[in-house]
């Protein structure tokens, strides 16, 4: 049972995440990509990584993706044109690159056995998630604010007009 | 004196950088007087920063479970970074003119950088690994973005957004394949488990690879090089030259945390690897370098090949290998720097970066062209200058460990560059100039620039005391 | 014997350089002066050393010892014997007349001093260093300044030649380099003091015989030997005067020095089994030289490609491997080196007179200019080996020992020597004598000042010719050591 809810969602999570790249209203991509995140937010259920689930749901489907919309909506995108992908004589590359990254991470993954992770108790996952936040890995969680103010402070003065 | 270092506490230079952003951020706000100096206090409040963690040297501590570790050699790079973020601080100063606006916020996205880099320097975790490297290169979206209205920035930042996010996602992949492994992202506790029986050593090498090619990326070797000339290109100048040498260095630096973990486990693979992507990156770097009109691209391509002679100390994989690639960074801190700030302070004269317009540039400004030169020769690994003792160093520690035809690349490499570089130097020095202008130069940059020169002979001359502070930094982790 | 001969000698330019560094661009005379006090001082020293030094001690010499970064077996380590006090004073005495023969220089007076006092520390550290870090560490400061010093004063295709001879010493100091680390770490030496490696290492008879042929060939380079010898004639006609009388005089000593100094030091064994393909290499040098030499119109090319030919008998010399050739080739190194420089400095003259080098466009100088003249023909004797001059007693040891040890190679030597004569003479008669071009009715000798750098180049040259004991007496008790120690 485990296994065929794995697949269904992985299967989801991949096809629309192809589907965000080929798509080519910008809106779609933006729709799909909602798509993705429902199946990544499921994927997380079934590691009884509830909290994240709900967060990922929340945030990512909830908010940065209306967001998005809202933007593709206001600024009137129309479909991309189709020259503005083109790239050198480099590009003929990427498929054989792919392709053995692929074998190799197919053979890579063959080889693993694990032996299943301890797992945080279900019950206290949200408790037990704080808890290392704020003793374990404070300061990554500290640093990541860091990183937050950095993205605002670029997107205020890529984006601000008129401004000195 | 004691009494004052026992109050410090441990995390004082993590916490002042930090408060030192946001004291910034509140004197930017308040203060229309401050504002215009806002470079000159971070300058100054960083100074001052640098002098106390000189002054806790020895005090070294572990915390939150060891996943953050004060030793020799996080102090030893933390150094590191402190005076490459006064270096460009200060040029920053020199390229003020070219930012209509926002020149304050400059300031903080440099000191918010060099926060990561910081962190960076002391983590022995894989997540404050990649949360520090984050903080690294959003900061450096930004920045490389910074110039708005020049097509080339844009460029500029949107390729280093693109490649830096898939390289994140890569380094990200390689980490997870890693945790899931070993059930830690600790470094100890992954190297525990790698010198266990159970140990999977193909799959803990697949993620190590992909950890590689977000280190790459900030390494700049090759096949991982394909936006460094663009970005350095396009991108304010003080950003490039703390592209080349702050975010390259955080790349080697975590390639010698991780030396420990997996060096020893698949040696074989290690070395190969190492001294494939040595050698070709030296190739790639050097070849490419030649053709170049632009200054900045072609400081660029150098810097490619640095990557090639960095990774030679890898190849090697010995601890001497280790020394080698630390002395040729703080070399190569001081040399890179000195030449991207005459390259500064030459286009805020001119108003150009084209190497054709340097003709004649020792009669316009015989100190900025003695610099350079000096600053080229040291690339190029001229003795006595500090270039040249780092590249001993790299091609000792590979021929010690018998890779002798990647130690002949090396020394080829050596002649090529020198005739790269010569190319300049015959445009500063024998063509004419075509605008016989003097271009004028303010004291502190004089001042500065002076610092790196002295930089650039003294650890060419005087090894010892650098070398014997790595010796004992390197000793730290093993 | 706590005063630092040596250092002191060492420091003599360094310590001009960085005064000049800070002196003002305008005050071209006290840079010059600063220049002839320092280069003097080193001249007073070296012969300081020379009377101190005991020749019949084949040990070291005042010797000083600073221990530089122990554990990677690099050491500041000086020391004289027989092989080297030679070239120290031979240096100095370049140098010397060097900066009196530029003293009417006027384009860009700072650098040019600066540059040429930075090229002689490294020179002066090359030949008094005994530890191989430092060796190839002066190396490259002697060989670098080069660039800048041919490219912005040079003449005649200047860009090119000193391009080329950049990469040219580079490629084979890098060569060089490569054998010294090999010795470093793959025979095991860990240190690169030249001393202990002779005295504790043994090496492997294979490994011998390729760092042997790779020092002969990466230090040969620089010292012309023949088929690297291409970059050093266009780099001696493009040269500034003074930096090609150093460069001749000088430089490519450093490449003969370094193969005795450190190849067959080092290496006996295996010179003994590269001697036969050696020599052969030398010959061709000796006869390459001298007929391209006849078939040059300009002066420098002339001289440049009998430095060749010379270069040559050097080669030779230390093929032999006997007391006599390594004698031989050490005086020639020392006669050599006093005359081109003389040679450099009188076509100099010539050049900034006449504005021309073509011995077709010249004729007739010796009436204008009797003294330079005159200069220009001792030096023109001394290269033809006339005895009297020291260029005989040293290529007569030369062909004595190649004669008996290589026969061919010693006839194919006296031959070389035989066209010398036809391609010096005839340049000396198209030159100085024969109708005068009606174009330099006006041009002037040379004056007092420079009447008595010349001359002190052309003492030198008749001393040693009619008393060649005086340089033998240093040379033959180490070079008998080293010999007879070898084998």
């Amino acid at each position: 049972m485990e296994s065929v809810l794995f697949y269904t969602f992985a299967t989801l999570v991949v096809t629309t995440a192809l589907l965000v790249i080929f798509s080519n209203h910008p809106a779609y991509s933006v729709l799909y990509l909602v798509l993705t995140m429902f199946g990544l937010a499921s994927l997380y259920v079934m590691l009884h990584a509830y909290f994240v689930a709900a967060i990922q749901l929340m945030v990512y489907a909830g908010a940065i993706l209306v967001l998005f919309l809202f933007v593709i909506m206001l600024l009137n995108l129309e479909r991309e044109g189709e020259e503005s992908f083109r790239s050198g004589p480099s590009r003929w590359l990427a498929l054989p690159l792919t392709l053995v990254f692929l074998v190799e991470l197919y053979t890579v993954v063959m080889q693993i056995h694990i032996k299943g992770s301890k797992g945080l108790s279900v019950e206290g996952n949200t408790e037990s998630l704080g808890h290392l936040l704020f003793t374990q890995h404070l300061l990554p969680f500290e640093i990541i604010s860091f990183v937050l103010l950095a993205a605002i402070l670029g997107t205020t003065i890529l984006s601000k007009r008129n401004w000195k | 004196m004691m009494n004052f270092i026992s109050l410090l506490h441990p995390f004082s230079l993590e916490i002042g950088l930090a408060i030192i952003i946001l004291g910034l951020f509140f004197l930017d706000l308040f203060s229309v007087q401050a504002k215009k100096n806002i470079g000159s206090w971070a300058w100054g409040l960083t100074f001052l920063l640098l002098l106390i963690h000189l002054s806790n040297w020895k005090h070294f501590v572990s915390a939150l479970s060891s996943t953050y570790v004060h030793d020799a050699l996080s102090f030893l790079l933390s150094v590191f970074f402190l005076i490459t973020l006064l270096f460009i601080l200060a040029m920053s100063k020199s390229y003020r003119h070219r930012f209509e606006r926002g020149h304050s916020e400059f300031y903080m996205l440099i000191l918010l950088a060099s926060l990561g880099m910081i962190t960076l320097a002391s983590t022995t975790d894989f997540l404050l690994l990649f949360v520090s490297l984050e903080l690294i290169t959003v900061s450096f979206y930004v920045m490389n973005t910074y110039l708005r209205t020049d097509p080339k920035s844009i460029e500029a930042g949107l390729k280093y957004l693109v490649l830096g996010a898939l390289s994140s996602g890569f380094l990200l992949y390689g980490i997870s394949f890693i945790y899931g492994l070993s059930g830690s992202t600790h470094f100890s506790d992954i190297a525990r488990y790698a010198s266990s029986p159970e140990a999977n050593a193909k799959v803990l090498l697949f993620g190590f690879l992909l950890v590689m090619v977000g280190v790459g990326f900030k390494m700049g070797s090759v096949p991982f090089h394909f936006w460094i000339p663009d970005v350095y290109e396009g991108a304010p100048t003080p950003a490039t030259a703390f592209l080349s040498v702050g975010s390259k260095a955080a790349g080697f630096f975590i390639l010698i945390r991780l030396t420990n973990i997996f060096f020893p486990h698949f040696q074989n693979a290690w070395v190969l690897l190492f001294t494939l992507l040595s050698a070709i990156t030296l190739i790639y770097g050097n070849l490419g370098a030649i053709p170049q009109k632009n200054i900045k691209r072609f400081l660029g391509y150098s810097s490619i090949g640095h990557a090639g002679y960095l990774l030679m100390g890898f190849a090697a994989g010995s601890t001497q290998g280790l020394h080698a690639v630390l002395y040729y960074l703080f070399s190569y801190l001081f040399t890179n720097l000195c030449a991207f700030w005459v390259v500064i302070l030459f286009s805020k004269a001119t108003e150009s970066d084209e190497i054709a317009d340097y003709a004649g540039l020792s009669k316009r400004s015989p100190f900025l062209a003695a610099t350079l030169f000096i600053a080229l020769m040291s690339l190029a690994g001229v003795p006595p200058l500090a270039g040249f003792f780092g590249k001993f160093l790299l091609i000792r520690a590979v021929v010690e460990k018998n890779l002798i035809w990647l130690a002949v690349l090396g020394a080829l490499n050596v002649v090529v560059s020198l005739y790269y570089y010569l190319m300049i130097v015959k445009k500063m020095y024998i063509d004419e100039p075509q605008n016989p202008e003097t271009i004028p130069l303010d004291p502190s940059s004089k001042i500065g620039l002076s610092i790196a020169i002295a930089g650039i002979i003294g650890l060419g001359i005087f090894q010892a005391p650098l070398l014997q502070w790595i010796e004992s930094a390197v000793k730290s982790i093993l | 014997m706590h005063f630092g001969i040596l250092t002191s000698i060492l420091l003599c330019p360094v310590i001009g350089m960085i005064l000049i560094l800070f002196t003002p661009r305008k005050s071209e005379q006290a840079i010059k002066i600063i220049s002839l006090i320092v280069s003097g001082i080193s001249v007073f020293l070296s012969f300081i050393a020379y009377n101190r030094f005991d020749p019949s001690n084949v040990l070291l010499q005042m010797e000083e010892k600073i221990s530089w970064l122990p554990q990677y077996g690099i050491n500041y380590w000086n020391g004289v014997d027989g092989l080297n006090i030679g070239m120290i004073l031979l240096t100095s005495i370049v140098i010397f007349t060097g900066v009196i023969v530029s003293w009417k220089l006027n384009y860009r007076v700072k650098e040019f001093f600066a540059l040429l006092l930075f090229l002689v520390t490294g020179v002066f550290g090359v030949f008094m260093t005994l530890n191989l870090f430092f060796f190839f560490l002066f190396y490259e400061v002697a060989v670098l300044p080069m660039y800048l010093l041919i490219a912005i004063w040079g003449s005649t295709n200047k860009e090119y030649a000193a391009l080329k001879l950049t990469i040219y010493l580079l490629l084979g100091s890098a060569f060089m380099f490569a054998i010294f680390l090999a010795i470093y770490s793959l025979a095991g030496a860990h240190t690169f003091d030249l001393m202990t490696i002779k005295d504790k290492v043994t090496f492997d008879p294979a490994f011998q015989k390729i760092a042997y042929i790779g020092l002969f060939l990466g230090c040969g380079v620089l010292a012309g030997c023949w088929p690297f010898h291409v970059w050093s004639p266009d780099g001696h006609v493009a040269a500034p005067t003074a930096v090609s009388m150093l460069h001749a005089g000088v430089l490519m000593k450093l490449g003969a020095y370094g193969i005795i100094r450190v190849a067959l030091f080092l290496f006996p064994q295996a010179a003994q089994a590269w001697a036969p393909f050696t020599a052969t290499l030398a010959t061709f040098n000796i006869l390459y030289g001298a007929l391209v030499a006849t078939q040059q119109r300009d002066l420098k090319y002339v001289i440049g490609y009998s430095s060749v030919s010379h270069m040559g008998i050097v080669l030779l010399g230390i093929s032999t491997l006997t007391v006599t050739g390594l004698n031989g080739a050490l005086f020639q190194m020392f006669s050599h080196g006093i005359m081109t420089a003389l040679f450099f400095a009188c076509v100099g003259h010539i050049y900034d007179e006449c504005h021309t080098r073509f011995f077709d466009e010249l004729g007739g100088l010796a009436h204008k200019i009797p003294i330079l003249s005159t200069f220009f023909i001792i030096a023109g004797l001394t290269g033809l080996g006339l005895p009297g001059l020291s260029g005989f007693p040293s290529e007569l040891l030369v062909l004595i020992a190649a004669i008996k040890t290589y026969p061919i190679s010693g006839i194919a030597t006296a031959i070389g020597v035989v066209v010398t004569t036809f391609y010096v003479v005839s340049a000396i008669m198209k030159a100085f004598y024969g109708p005068l071009n009606k174009n330099f009715e006006h041009i002037k000798d040379i004056d007092l000042w420079q009447y008595f750098g010349r001359g002190i180049l052309v003492a030198f040259l008749i001393i040693l010719g009619v008393w060649p004991k005086l340089f033998l007496n240093l040379v033959n008790p180490i070079t008998t050591y080293l010999l007879l120690k070898g084998f």
